[in-house]
């Protein structure tokens, strides 16, 4: 391969790790404290709200059901009012970001419901407030399945980045759409597919030894007992 | 310490309220390890959660070292449950946490600083015995261990009374004993109530001063452990202490007994030890004193707080007068002797 194509194909990983990474922060920003509000306004939660709940968790469905392509078109607007153009790396930060949100909400919820009620109860007992409940007994019993679900959120964002890639979002997705498909040159495609393989295996198996390792629950007994 | 009055709790199932518990009403003194026993279902997890308000009751007052806790809401009735210990049948520990971290835990959310949290929580490990495993995670820990470390969560706010909910239910019998003598120990050193719920009979007798029976929301009877158990009223009770004190006689001694309805014969008797005298060799009394010989056909002694309570059945062999005198010898003592029914050896029968 010609150290042209090299230089091509750093360039689309670099903008394709930018997209992902800036996009994936900032979903995480928005999305887990989302998840956080779907679980304590829950029924015979915390702190209880049908209204907060219900208006909620319609939205985040919403977006989650929009197919990604639609909704890039569909806030090109809001993406101008952003960034101040809807093509390009950065503009293309705009939809992923917006349709990572939901996402991440809702694997967010869904481990921050798995937390055992017996814990918040007995933080109850203690006297500790809502507040101190979620930052102190939620998020932390729930952070391993949050980085979990932050993971996937990753993986997944790698796929929407080469799509909005091929609507002049830049990246590996734009690389070998323009390479391998309009200019014939197969062999791009190929190398665009294997990077984005070894990416998205290496952020998987980074972020399941991070949960793992996070996860005090999986640590071994050391065969002592009373 | 904690004054019950007329506690009620409904739950509304498909739209219709069903009452759990019913016009409760108990008195715990300060210093008592005062038990709760029901069978499942009972309303003993309901009752205890309505002490410190994880279960609103539906009407009735709760009490605790003098503050009405049914009439605080908020910031008010958080602090007040600083003052409330409670430990639960599954622990829960918070996983994410060490060991120390989880007996930091409720004087963190009480605002301490570092060094006073420190200064807190080591003689806590020190008192539960875990003080080599502070850096341990939860998952690290045997059941027993677990249980020490939500004792010393518990008592981290010192709190004026410990409240437990089946707390060695999950516990194997070895282990149950451990945490009970650590739950004794630290009413003793520390002068803590102690109010436990419990379906378990052995948890009551080995450190209870005081029990409730609870059946279908209501106390059915309370008291001292040893009266309640000795002398049990209620059908509930009855049932409970049956292993203790009313147990079956032999198939054929009863089919016997039967037979020789009303006499004459030699009398069957249950003898009952308990109080002052029981440690007193009182069959030998009789035995020398009244020529009177005894058959034992069932002998069982059990110690409730350490105070023996023994249940002997004999078969009495002598002249009548002479087993009429040793009756009235064992009553004489502050023992109990009840003539169960008669029998006839086989041989004299025939001859
Ligand atoms: N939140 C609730 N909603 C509806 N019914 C409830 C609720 N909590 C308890 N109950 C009912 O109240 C009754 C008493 O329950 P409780 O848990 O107090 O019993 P228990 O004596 O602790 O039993 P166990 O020994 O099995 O723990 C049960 O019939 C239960 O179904
Ligand atoms: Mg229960």
């Amino acid at each position: 391969m010609s150290s042209m194509m090299t230089g091509l194909l750093l360039d689309g990983l670099w903008e394709t790790l930018w997209m992902v990474g800036v996009s994936s922060v900032l979903a995480a920003i928005g999305g887990v404290p989302i998840g956080i509000i779907l679980v304590i306004t829950g029924r015979g939660h915390i702190w209880p709200n049908p209204a907060v709940h219900r208006v909620l968790g319609a939205a985040v469905n919403a977006f989650r059901s929009t197919p990604f392509i639609i909704l890039m078109i569909a806030i090109i607007p809001l993406t101008r009012l952003l960034v101040g153009t809807s093509i390009g790396t950065t503009a293309a930060i705009v939809p992923l970001t917006v349709a990572a949100v939901p996402f991440v909400a809702r694997l967010a919820e869904s481990s921050l419901r798995e937390v055992d009620p017996g814990l918040i109860e007995a933080a109850q007992a203690m006297g500790a407030s809502p507040w101190q409940i979620v930052a102190k007994v939620l998020v932390p019993e729930a952070w391993p399945g949050i980085v979990a679900g932050i993971t996937i959120t990753l993986v997944n964002l790698v796929g929407y980045s080469a799509m909005a890639g091929a609507v002049g979002g830049g990246g590996l997705g734009d690389l070998g759409i323009r390479y391998g498909y309009q200019r014939f040159q197969p062999e791009v495609m190929i190398a665009v597919v294997i990077v984005l393989i070894l990416m998205v295996q290496a952020i998987q198996s980074a972020g399941d030894r991070l949960s793992a390792r996070l996860n005090k629950r999986l640590i071994r007994m050391r065969g002592e007992s009373e | 310490m904690i004054e019950i009055e007329g506690l009620q709790k409904s739950f509304a199932r498909e739209g219709v309220a069903t009452a759990v518990l019913q016009d409760l009403s108990l008195s715990v003194k300060k210093g008592e390890i005062f038990g709760i026993i029901g069978r499942s279902g009972a309303g003993k997890s309901t009752l205890i959660r309505c002490i410190n308000l994880l279960e609103r009751p539906t009407a009735g007052r709760v009490v605790v070292d003098g503050q009405d806790i049914t009439a605080l809401s908020g910031a008010a009735l958080r602090d007040a449950r600083r003052r409330i210990g409670m430990i639960f049948q599954h622990f829960n520990l918070l996983s994410s946490r060490t060991v120390f971290d989880n007996v930091a835990f409720p004087l963190e959310l009480a605002g301490m600083s570092k060094s006073q949290i420190e200064a807190e929580v080591l003689p806590l490990l020190d008192l539960v015995g875990l003080a080599e495993k502070r850096s341990a995670y939860p998952a690290q820990l045997s059941g027993g261990q677990k249980q020490r470390v939500a004792i010393a969560r518990a008592l981290a706010s010192k709190p004026a009374v410990l409240l437990c909910d089946e707390a060695t239910s999950a516990l194997d019998p070895e282990t149950t004993q451990s945490i009970l003598a650590l739950l004794k120990d630290i009413n003793q050193k520390l002068d803590l109530t102690i109010l436990l719920i419990t379906h378990e009979m052995p948890v009551i007798k080995a450190i209870c001063d005081k029990v409730a029976v609870l059946d279908k929301g209501v106390v059915v009877e309370q008291g001292p452990v040893f009266d309640i158990f000795t002398a049990p009223k209620a059908p509930v009770t009855k049932l409970m202490v049956h292993d203790l004190i009313d147990r079956d006689l032999p198939d054929w001694l009863a089919k016997k007994m039967a037979e020789y309805e009303g006499g004459p014969g030699n009398p069957i008797l249950r003898i009952t030890f308990s109080g002052p005298h029981a440690n007193e060799p009182v069959i030998a009394d009789l035995v020398k004193r009244f020529d009177v010989s005894l058959n034992i056909f069932q002998a069982n002694v059990d110690y409730i707080k350490g105070l023996p309570f023994g249940i002997i059945i004999v078969e009495a062999v002598g002249r009548p007068e002479a087993i009429e005198a040793a009756i009235a010898y064992v009553h004489s003592q502050d023992l109990k002797a009840e003539v169960l029914g008669h029998v006839v050896d086989d041989d004299r029968a025939v001859a």
